[in-house]
């Protein structure tokens, strides 16, 4: 598609995009092998242990002291 | 030969400047429905009753949302709907910018960054507003377990700690190739997740009534002025007790009002006796105008039910388009090998040998 005033040698050029250039200059880089997935998998365990403590206060399973569920 | 009508809109996947396109067309129609709705029910709104006659028995839906959220009066009201409009319009006008044809690649973990780090900052800013009161709202109290205003500046805050991770560390090379995260496609598949995962959670707390403490009594009718007729008078609180003034439905009971327009008076025969215990197991008496709306008696369900059921079906549906995009996503080899000629290749596959990508059948 030829946009106007455009010479064959690339894509359109401008001031806002020149400025955004940099966000979207690293498609496909990637860390070694597996990274950081290990952290990524104790972060998990940890969310899903704190949403069922969070649903079981609510759900006055887990009764404290301090939060009466009235 | 074009395509068939069940793959139209696959001219989009190639072509992110277009795929953003319908998105926003589709936010422009969301936005519109929205402030729409909210200038017809403020056109067929009555708020002269709020005890006897109050929104939910005259039918509204996004009217009570506004109110939860802090609109308390009708200039509140139509300015909320006219913002809605306009936003609605730009929306319109941004897609059809967008409408416009490239191959450009996007670095995907990176925009995910940036929008959680966003997301975040809002999710806190709500919650943090508030709690300050910069709607002047009542009912978020940040002290509340489970209440609204905690919820989101917790949440805000853990979208604004991970989006700046994601935004500093680029993802593992097993995880980029294992789940595509070089196609746009997974995008879709893992957001699909998000809205079905939530629609099953809503569904079923509506259903149990657990959301923002319902009552049963809003189970019962929609627009239930038509059913029934509009509330003009309460006839009290009927008060079963057998003869020796025990409150039990033995033998013989009477019934007798405490307030409202019946007032200390009693019955004993059997047949009236009945009839206010059957209309006191569907809720408060009322005396009824069944004249000015013609009301027909004609049960109808009640926007909570509506609400249930509607949840309960989008979210299978969009479980099954979880499964499928996330299959698509995954698999696509054997997908993009799928050519117009589908009857052939469904048949006999796309390699002429089994596995062996050497013999893949070739266009004629």
């Amino acid at each position: 598609m030829m946009y106007k005033g455009s010479s064959r040698s690339g894509p359109r050029q401008t001031i806002v995009g020149d400025f955004l250039k940099p966000l979207n200059s690293k498609y496909g880089k990637v860390a070694p092998r597996w990274g950081t997935t290990p952290l990524m998998g104790v972060v998990m365990a940890l969310f899903v242990m704190f949403l069922s403590i969070i649903l079981e206060i609510y759900n006055s399973s887990v009764l404290l002291d301090r939060i009466s569920m009235n | 030969m074009g395509l068939p009508w069940y793959r139209v809109h696959t001219v989009v996947l190639n072509d992110l400047g277009r795929l953003l396109s319908v998105h926003i067309m589709h936010t422009a129609l969301v936005a519109g429905w929205a402030g729409s709705m909210a200038l017809y029910e403020l056109a067929v709104f009555d708020p002269s009753d709020p005890v006897l006659n109050p929104m939910w028995r005259q039918g509204m839906f996004v009217i009570p949302f506004m109110t939860c959220l802090g609109i308390t009066n009708s200039w509140g009201s139509w300015s909320v709907a006219g913002a809605h409009i306009v936003f609605s319009g730009l929306c319109f006008l941004a897609a059809i910018w967008h409408w416009r044809t490239g191959k450009p690649s996007l670095d995907l973990p990176k925009i995910f960054g940036i929008h959680l780090f966003l997301l975040g900052v809002a999710c806190f800013g709500f919650g943090a507003f508030h709690v300050t009161g910069l709607y002047d709202m009542e009912g978020f109290d940040p002290f509340v377990p489970g209440g609204i205003a905690s919820h989101h500046i917790a949440a805000g805050t853990l979208g604004i700690l991970a989006g700046l991770f994601h935004l500093s560390v680029r993802p593992p090379q097993r995880l980029y190739k294992g789940l595509r995260m070089g196609n746009i496609e997974t995008v879709l598949s893992s957001s699909i997740v998000a809205v079905f995962f939530a629609a099953f959670v809503v569904a079923g707390t509506i259903y149990a009534g657990l959301a923002k403490n319902q009552s049963l009594s809003e189970a019962r009718a929609g627009s239930m002025d038509n059913k029934d007729g509009i509330a003009v008078g309460w006839l009290g609180h009927p008060i079963f007790r057998d003869k020796d003034g025990r409150e039990l439905f033995i033998l013989s009971v009477t019934v007798e009002f405490y307030g409202g327009e019946f007032n200390g008076v009693s019955y004993s025969d059997p047949a009236t006796v009945k009839k206010y215990a059957r209309h006191a197991q569907l809720g408060e008496n009322f005396e009824l105008d069944r004249a000015t709306l013609k009301s027909d008696g004609v049960f109808r369900s009640s926007p909570r039910g509506w609400f249930t059921f509607g949840h309960a079906s989008f979210a299978l549906l969009f479980f099954f388009g979880h499964i499928w995009h996330g299959a698509r996503t995954l698999f696509r080899d054997v997908f993009f090998d799928i050519d117009p000629d589908l009857d052939a290749q469904v048949e006999f596959g796309a390699f002429q040998k089994l596995r062996d990508p050497t013999t893949r059948r070739q266009v004629v």
